[in-house]
């Protein structure tokens, strides 16, 4: 169990991070939102205790968090990048070590994950060597290879194509199911959609949105309505029913206004033009954050 | 843990270090490359000229001409007969000898006043550049004639007052811990300066080397990696702890390789090569290498971790440069009189007196407070600059997307945690 009480981050005048409280239950993945400079990375360095916070608290599995705590987390930042010169299983083996595992567990450890990977015959290959795919799976591989009770995900999908992004959603999942807790920072509301149980939205360092992805999309989605037709149907802009419309020219979406219901625009379609798909939408946790921060978000 | 954590460090820095093929290359050629820039210019100056025969005219005054014709046989002077410079025109002629320096038939000519004992200074004619050497020979010679002749003109007897007046020679002895020795002042000389350079170069480059590993370290994102596992300031000592153990390796791997040169090689070979002192000199440069790595290093580890490229680690390193850079430009002062009130001050300045308390140590002769003050100021700035140094390095190695001033570098030694 993660615990955040009322933490602060001040570097000069700027405020990273200010009273920010959450939770992270054990077994959960949980997902840290919000756009760039929202305080994301500044949270997850205080948490790592890689930087102290001004104020407040951190407690992990019931104590403030120390160093020793490190051992038992794994982290994969934001910001990557392994040595160059050094062998993926040198690198490994390293890392390894670093938090306190030895050279046998590591090598016993990797195996699985490099074949996972299909990066078994990449072993004693040179970082440089290496795709920005591969490389950002032997991170991966760095994060979790000493067995954490606790995994630190920032921005785990960032860059990478559509193959590799399943390959390591996947795997994330699956460490989630193994037992680990997952702590996952990202912008992508999709990817956080997927994956997360429960999610915090931050911006300008403080907490805007928290609670279980069911929860926040019941709280704060407004329904929504796509039509894909044939003819003019920019007369819905004008229509009671329709608070704010996106529209292209053979396809609309519809935000629809409090009280009322689909049903009134599909018969205000009838007749006018040739619906070919009419579908309500469930809010999605990306438009609930433009929704939410779209004026706001200057951070 | 901690410490096992930072060994770890520290064999990894080590290993990225020492495995590669700079490292190997430097370690081999560095002797010789040290040597040959730092030796072999003083050594030239000192010999240049010998054995270069220069041949001079002389015109005027025909009567001197013929005492000054003998004193010039057996130098490194051969005066030009009439005979050769016939073609250009008249001997006594100064365009003539002109025409001939152009030719190249002739080096210089000295241009001899009517009244020899009566003048000042006589002209000595040169085409090419200013052998300082050559006319302080050709000076010696025409002096001492002169003054012969004005003996002689005041009734005395040349040969006999210039043996009176000739003053003695020195020979100089060093008293050392071990007794008496003899001064071999040139062998001194060539150590000081071999042994300096190889200490600035040494200081300099793994300066500039763990400055460049920590912003690799940074720019190439490893850094958050690393600080998930281990502190900052564990992560900068394990750096700096395996820089110096490889640099050690290779201090290890010269001194051998003196020693190889100097005990086997040389003798074989029937050289007469020397390094001023004893083992004790070995002993000075690698503790003085250390202070000095220590100290350099960790500035260079701040400003690395303060740097966003390479091109804004050599500005910010411009200042420390500076430091290093000073006892190199006073090296003909310091040797010139290494005990005086400038190497005196520069051998207790903390950023200054590794390089010179040591150059002072081999050709000096310091007092004993001297180098305890020097050695107590050099670990207090060390401990000092390595504190100030992990504070800078714990925030700006997290720091990206913008140069900071030198104000804000300043203001991070504040930052908490």
């Amino acid at each position: 169990m993660l615990k955040v009480t009322e933490i602060r981050k001040t570097f000069g005048e700027t405020i990273a991070v200010d009273s920010l409280s959450f939770e992270n239950p054990p077994g959960e993945i949980f997902g840290l939102l919000g756009p760039n400079g929202a305080g994301k990375s500044t949270t997850i360095r205080m948490i790592m205790n890689i930087i102290a916070p001004d104020s407040g608290t951190i407690h992990f599995q019931g104590s403030p968090i120390t160093e020793d705590d490190k051992n038992r987390i794994g982290y994969l930042p934001e910001e990557r990048g392994l040595y160059g010169k050094v062998t993926v299983h040198d690198m490994l083996v390293y890392l390894a070590a670093l938090k306190g595992t030895s050279k046998e567990d590591a090598e016993q450890a990797m195996s699985p994950w490099l074949e996972r990977f299909e990066l078994s015959a990449w072993r004693d290959k040179k970082i440089e060597e290496l795709s920005k795919g591969m490389a950002q799976k032997i991170q991966l591989i760095s994060a979790v290879i000493h067995d954490p009770e606790f995994v630190f995900l920032d921005e785990p999908f960032s860059g990478l194509d559509p193959v590799s992004t399943d390959v390591l959603r996947e795997a994330v999942v699956d460490l989630n199911r193994g037992g680990k807790t997952v702590f996952f920072s990202t912008h992508n509301m999709d990817q956080a959609e997927r994956v997360c149980h429960s999610i915090l939205i931050m911006n300008k360092g403080n907490a805007v949105i928290q609670g279980s992805v069911a929860d926040v999309k019941s709280r704060y989605g407004k329904r929504s309505v796509a039509v894909e037709f044939d003819g003019d149907a920019s007369f819905l802009r004008g229509h009671p029913a329709v608070n704010r419309s996106i529209e292209f020219p053979r396809w609309v979406e519809l935000e629809l206004a409090d009280g009322h219901e689909p049903d009134e625009v599909l018969a205000a379609l009838a007749g006018r033009v040739k619906v070919r798909r009419f579908e309500v939408l469930a809010p999605s946790l990306h438009k609930i954050f433009v929704d939410e921060l779209g004026g706001a978000k200057d951070a | 843990m901690r410490n096992s954590k930072m060994l770890k460090v520290a064999g990894m820095e080590f290993r990225l270090t020492a495995n590669n093929r700079a490292f190997v290359i430097f370690t081999i050629l560095g002797p010789f490359l040290i040597a040959a820039i730092s030796i072999l210019p003083s050594y030239l100056a000192m010999n240049s000229g010998a054995g270069n025969e220069q041949s001079i005219a002389l015109v005027g005054n025909a009567a001197l001409q013929a005492e000054l014709e003998p004193a010039f046989e057996g130098s490194q002077f051969r005066v030009a007969r009439p005979a050769e410079l016939a073609g250009y025109g008249s001997p006594e002629d100064e365009t003539t000898l002109r025409s001939a320096m152009q030719d190249g038939a002739i080096d210089a000519y000295i241009v001899l006043p009517a009244i020899a004992t009566g003048s000042e200074s006589f002209r000595y004619v040169t085409g090419g550049g200013a052998n300082f050497q050559m006319i302080g020979a050709a000076e010696a010679i025409v002096g001492q004639v002169v003054v012969s002749l004005r003996l002689a003109e005041a009734g005395f007897e040349p040969n006999e007052v210039l043996s009176l007046s000739r003053p003695p020679g020195m020979d100089v002895v060093r008293l050392t811990e071990g007794g008496e020795q003899d001064a071999d002042l040139t062998s001194a000389l060539f150590t000081a300066l071999g042994f300096t350079f190889l200490l600035y170069m040494t200081i300099l480059l793994y300066g500039q080397s763990i400055g460049a590993s920590v912003l690799r370290e940074k720019s190439s994102k490893t850094v958050e990696i690393m600080l998930s596992s281990i502190r900052s300031r564990d992560l900068l000592v394990g750096k700096v702890l395996g820089k110096a153990a490889a640099s050690l390796l290779q201090y290890a791997i010269w001194i051998l390789m003196s020693v190889l040169f100097l005990r086997v090689l040389s003798p074989a070979l029937g050289l007469n090569i020397q390094i001023a002192g004893g083992s004790e000199h070995f002993g000075y440069l690698v503790g003085f290498f250390l202070a000095a790595f220590f100290l350099y290093s960790s500035v260079y580890a701040a400003l690395g971790a303060s740097a966003e490229d390479e091109q804004h680690l050599s500005q910010l390193a411009w200042p420390v440069i500076m430091f290093l850079i000073i006892p190199m430009v006073m090296i003909g002062a310091i040797t010139n009189n290494p005990d005086g009130a400038v190497p005196q001050f520069l051998s207790i300045f903390p950023l200054t007196s590794p390089i010179v308390m040591f150059q002072r140590l081999i050709i000096g002769s310091p007092e004993a407070w001297e180098v305890i003050a020097c050695m107590s100021l050099l670990l207090l700035t060390i401990a000092v600059v390595a504190l100030l140094g992990a504070k800078i390095f714990r925030v700006g190695i997290l720091m990206t997307g913008k140069r900071p001033t030198a104000r804000e570098i300043l203001r991070w030694v504040r930052y908490k945690g």
